[in-house]
């Protein structure tokens, strides 16, 4: 290669670099711009609600409205205390901890039965060619796409009898319908990405089937079962139906709770925020702690064969 | 040591027949090398006396006991997998302790050490111990495949696939490694490879498979030399071996097989074993197979025998190369030595009279002897 071939190829060498670095410097800026518009647009109102939780009535109701106003915490105060002051009527009481508690473990209760029950099927499902396998996961999946009004009405009376109403395992019963089918159909594309060489690698290093799964398998599929998991606690936490119908004192849910706020003779906005954002803190954290799990888990094909 | 024996093993999933009727013997301490193409069911054949699977019909022994119902946790053999099946939450060190955890006497901790340590430095893996297995290469997942199964003394090991992942560069050490080992642990090795090199270097015996069916069991040479039928002709030689079909004829007292199509490839039987088998051919068809290395050409007409053609390709592999031949639409493949000079497009004059014949009948496919 002659000196001047070398020069023209060094130079077109800088050009691309150049227009590259253009490129990217471009598409930093631009892309961060319209992530910052997205996400503004659909953060706002959850922004917004959480000011909300820190003002007096008179801010909230202010005009134009208020960005810059002195907080206060009279309306967390009101929720966790339960007091809140009627003028002329007295103090009504609602128990928001209370209902805080009841989702809490009605939610997390629905979970751990769907996960104890759904991951072996999910395993079963899609490990074993058993007849009418196809039939029984569709089953379960149509579980979800089923208006949940349609079963309610017929769940009612049905609990009614049973004595099952507002109770914490009827409704931990009845919102199987929510997780389980969630976590049956994701652990089982899950377990499907799973090589079956890893059991039969096991049970030939001489361990039955069973403990293979447990030894080898659980902690491969761990990062599935956290998202599932997860997923399927937000939707049962965010139920409101099933608690409105099937729950009453005993277990009223937060979702029943918030309602509460809406009465003849006052919209609380303030406390409303502030039941709320204390409502959906546990999701948040689950989500900022399962984070890792939950990228994983939720992209198939996870596992690096 | 052991030996494993499969009796009219069929094996179904679902409707698909992957397993066929197979009858499989091997002797103790043999290193038997399944080859076939893919999908020809070798790694099922290893599952099914892993017994990992459970055959549908027929009968697995092990030294004359039946063992069709014991599970392969019981069975003590060792496998490892084409994919490796590396554990990826433990680490090299954890893989090559499982089967350890598994033992109704587990050894010391000491013991387990010693042998880990000991497979590990034999393999050169003993750097790895602490590693996560997906901090691994290819060739490095192999070798802790490989360590696996061999930090126990297994009745029998079956190998699927193990060099097919690995780089060219070191498959052919790691073939001659795995040459040595299993001459030196003289255990019973079933060996599953696609690669006929691999097969025809490794094997004591070899077992040609294809859509679950035993095609030919043999030595080495046997497999090379006299292939039960096409298939496995086709099977073993790169590049692949000539096939054509021709009708049987005598002309002056000589056996003459002329090329059913067209009277491209006219040549008389010049061997007199081929001449011999051929007699009773006569006036029929058969197939015809001539290996590329045994084509002698060249670019000047120098004998009667010769049949003009046209260079067609050439492929150049460093060591060999390889010319596709075209003659009146036919094409044969030659193989050349690599200091050959060769145009594409120019004429070639290709002898096939002095090359062994492989002889097939046409109907069923075998090998006519």
């Amino acid at each position: 290669m002659s000196e001047k071939d070398k020069n023209i190829m060094i130079e077109n060498e800088i050009v691309t670099t150049e227009v590259k670095k253009k490129k990217n410097w471009f598409s930093i800026i631009g892309g961060n711009v319209a992530i910052t518009a997205i996400f503004t647009f659909f953060l706002f109102p959850i922004i917004w609600m959480i000011g909300m939780s820190f003002k007096t009535i008179d801010d909230i109701l202010a005009w134009p409205p208020k960005f810059l106003f002195t907080p206060t915490l009279d309306n967390f105060r009101a929720i966790i205390f339960s007091q809140m002051e009627v003028s002329g009527v007295g103090n009504i009481q609602i128990d928001f901890m209370a209902s805080f508690w009841h989702t809490l473990l009605i939610s997390g209760g629905a979970v751990l039965v769907s996960v104890l029950l759904g991951v072996p099927a999910a395993y079963a499902i899609s490990r074993f060619n058993f007849k009418g396998r196809d039939d029984i996961a569709f089953t379960f999946l149509s579980f979800r796409f089923g208006p949940e009004l349609l079963v309610v009405v017929p769940i009612f009376f049905i609990f009614q009898r049973i004595g099952l109403i507002d109770t914490y395992p009827g409704l931990i019963w009845v919102y199987q319908l929510i997780t389980m089918p969630m976590i049956i159909w994701i652990m089982r594309s899950y377990v499907d990405d799973v090589p079956v060489d890893f059991e039969h690698a096991c049970v030939v290093d001489g361990y039955p089937r069973w403990k293979a799964v447990f030894r080898i398998i659980l902690p491969v599929i761990r990062p599935g079962i956290a998202a599932s998991a997860l997923l399927a606690f937000i939707y049962a936490w965010n139920n409101f139906l099933f608690a409105l119908v099937l729950g009453s004192s005993n277990t009223s849910t937060l979702t029943l709770s918030a309602m509460k706020f809406i009465s003849a003779e006052a919209l609380r906005y303030g406390i409303m925020s502030a039941g709320i954002v204390i409502s959906f803190l546990p999701i948040l954290v689950f989500s900022i702690v399962a984070q890792r799990y939950f990228v994983r888990g939720l992209s198939m094909g996870a596992i690096k064969r | 040591m052991a030996r494993v024996a499969l009796k009219n093993v069929t094996m179904n999933f679902g409707d698909v027949e992957a397993i066929k009727d197979v009858t499989l013997e091997t002797d103790d301490g043999e290193f038997l090398v399944i080859l076939g193409p893919a999908g020809a069911g070798k790694t099922t054949l290893l599952k099914l006396m892993a017994g990992v699977y459970k055959p549908t019909r027929g009968r697995v022994f092990i030294d004359g006991e039946d063992v069709t119902d014991i599970p392969g946790n019981k069975r003590n053999v060792a496998m490892t997998f084409e994919d490796y099946a590396l554990y990826p939450t433990f680490t090299v060190r954890q893989n090559m302790e499982n089967p350890f955890g598994a033992m109704e006497k587990k050894p010391s901790k000491d013991e387990i050490e010693k042998k880990v340590m000991e497979v590990a430095s034999m393999l050169q893996i003993d750097h790895l111990l602490e590693r996560n297995v997906d901090q691994l290469s290819g060739g490095q997942k192999q070798r802790v495949s490989l360590a696996r199964s061999m930090v126990r003394s297994p009745r029998y090991f079956l190998f699927d696939e193990p060099l097919s992942h690995v780089d060219a560069k070191i498959r052919h050490a790691m073939r001659a490694e795995l040459h040595h080992l299993a001459s030196v642990l003289s255990t019973t090795t079933i060996y599953v490879t696609h690669d006929y090199v691999e097969a025809l270097s490794l094997a004591d015996r070899i077992v040609v498979l294809q859509h679950g069916q035993i095609q030919q069991i043999g030595n080495p040479y046997d497999i090379y030399e006299k292939p039960a039928n096409e298939f496995v002709a086709k099977i073993v030689g790169q590049p692949n071996i000539n096939m054509y079909s021709c009708s049987v004829a005598e002309e002056n007292g000589k056996i003459v097989l002329q090329d059913t199509d067209d009277s491209v490839f006219n040549f008389a039987a010049n061997h007199e074993a081929s001449a011999d088998i051929l007699k009773g051919y006569v006036g029929k068809a058969v197939r015809v197979g001539i290996r590329p290395q045994d084509v002698d050409f060249s670019f000047e007409e120098t004998n009667s025998h010769a049949i003009k053609g046209k260079v067609e390709l050439y492929e150049l592999w460093g060591y060999r190369g390889m010319i596709l031949v075209t003659i009146n639409g036919r094409s044969i493949r030659v193989l050349t030595d690599s200091d050959v000079h060769v145009e594409v497009g120019k004429d070639v004059w290709v002898d096939v009279s002095q090359a062994p014949l492989y002889l097939f009948d046409p109907e069923t496919g075998m090998r006519i002897e």
